[in-house]
């Protein structure tokens, strides 16, 4: 029975695997899709994998480390309600942050596909581009970011390379005077991890 | 307040109040300064003959370089659904007005656009997707963010990626094709209108930009 079962799901994954236009992730901004298309958008060539793994920056006032992780076919849908593209391979982060020794944020406990940071925007073969939050007890945030991650290879030989951390502002649009359901204000507080750091691989 | 695209540096604002006796028909608030910045413009709620809102997307830079849309934000589409909602409860009990005919109308230097409500129950749907934080997806997404998130790939990295060199007016147009495409997905329960030019009279001509 249980074998019937799992026959019966492989066929239907094939199945609609099979009706996907796959498209290579560094094309995700220029492809227009046809009408009633599924899409998804894959990193055939491996352009993800560089930036996966643990990295680390200290200097003795703030302390980060973030894990990097490559999520695959990720459904873009929002209970049915679908934006293009329509399934996608992603970059998600989870880190730690510390200012002084005092622990500011953690989100390595939540759900491995709720980070605050994701995203698969490639700029160049080393450069990608992130929607960029940090953690808040708030409804939501009033600013809003980007973050660009550059990979620069080392140049000696078994070396691991390093990782710009870029983060730009957004115009956001939200006024901090907007409150949430529950009658509180968004919070309007600025993001507190550096905007600029150079990583190193654990 | 086209003519201040130029000149000032935070949005501005008006609302516009019908009249039960005119002329003239309509009695104009204007958002006190205070009220505005340089990216939001925060109107009061809604009153039972508030009919029409106006701001100004300027053409000032911020501290980082960033300039103001040329078209709404999504802020702006999801404030349009709150002024319908606001002017509902404001006209409780009288159902021949509740939400009514209202209008959110952008200035920008390209343009006008305007943002009208055309199916209720989506519109209302949206909005409550929008404002609720505890509707998450599996990603662990809000809806808000999940849209500004399309938002910022579909219309900002796109017009970008396919502009390369070209004038700021072309860019712009481009703006507004992807900004439409865009809002088209959305589903919002709103109609989306340009007006580029006006009339001999110069009364605006508005032209239908999709659903």
């Amino acid at each position: 029975m249980n074998i019937k079962i799992l026959i019966i799901a492989f066929l239907i994954s094939c199945g609609a695997y099979s009706q996907e236009t796959i498209v290579p992730l560094e094309n995700l901004l220029g492809y227009e899709s046809e009408q009633n298309e599924v899409v998804y958008f894959k990193d055939v060539n491996n352009l993800l994998n560089k930036y996966t793994g643990n990295w680390i920056y200290d200097d003795g006032t703030h302390y980060l480390k973030i894990t990097v992780t490559k999520k695959e076919h990720l459904p873009q849908d929002f209970f049915g309600k679908l934006l293009n593209p329509n399934y996608e391979d992603n970059l998600s982060i989870k880190m730690i942050y510390k200012l002084n020794g005092v622990e500011q944020y953690n989100t390595t406990s939540f759900g491995a596909t709720t980070a605050l940071i994701n995203g698969n925007v490639i700029e160049s073969t080393n450069k990608i581009s992130l929607e960029y939050y940090e953690p808040t007890s708030s409804c939501r945030r009033q600013k809003h970011a980007n973050l660009t991650l550059e990979f620069n290879p080392s140049n000696t030989l078994g070396g691991n390379g390093t990782l710009g951390w870029t983060r730009t502002s957004r115009i956001s649009y939200v006024s901090p005077n907007t409150e949430c359901p529950d009658g509180t204000l968004v919070d309007s507080s600025d993001f507190i991890i550096p905007a600029n750091l150079v990583l190193s691989r654990e | 307040m086209q003519s201040d695209v130029n000149s000032v540096a935070t949005e501005q604002g008006s609302e516009f109040r019908k009249l039960e006796n005119g002329p003239p028909n309509y009695s104009e608030y204007v958002v006190p300064s205070f009220n505005t910045d340089f990216e939001w413009t925060d109107f009061p709620l809604a009153v039972p003959n508030s009919e029409v809102r106006v701001h100004l997307h300027h053409n000032g830079t911020n501290n980082e370089g960033g300039k103001l849309a040329t078209v709404f934000s999504m802020e702006d589409i999801v404030k349009t659904v709150g002024f319908y909602k606001e002017k509902s409860v404001a006209n409780l009990g009288n159902l021949m007005k509740a939400g009514g005919n209202i209008s959110n109308i952008l200035v920008s230097r390209r343009g006008l656009y305007a943002l009208r409500v055309n199916d209720t129950q989506k519109a209302l749907d949206f909005y409550d997707a929008m404002t609720d934080p505890s509707l998450k997806n599996s990603e662990g997404q809000t809806f808000q963010e999940f849209v500004l998130k399309s938002f910022e790939r579909e219309v900002i990295k796109k017009t970008q990626l396919q502009c390369g060199s070209c004038t700021e007016e072309q860019e712009e147009a481009l703006f507004e094709l992807n900004f439409t495409n865009f809002f088209k997905t959305l589903d919002s329960g709103l109609s989306l209108f340009v007006s580029l030019s006006t009339d001999f009279n110069g009364d605006f001509i508005w032209v239908f930009l999709t659903n």
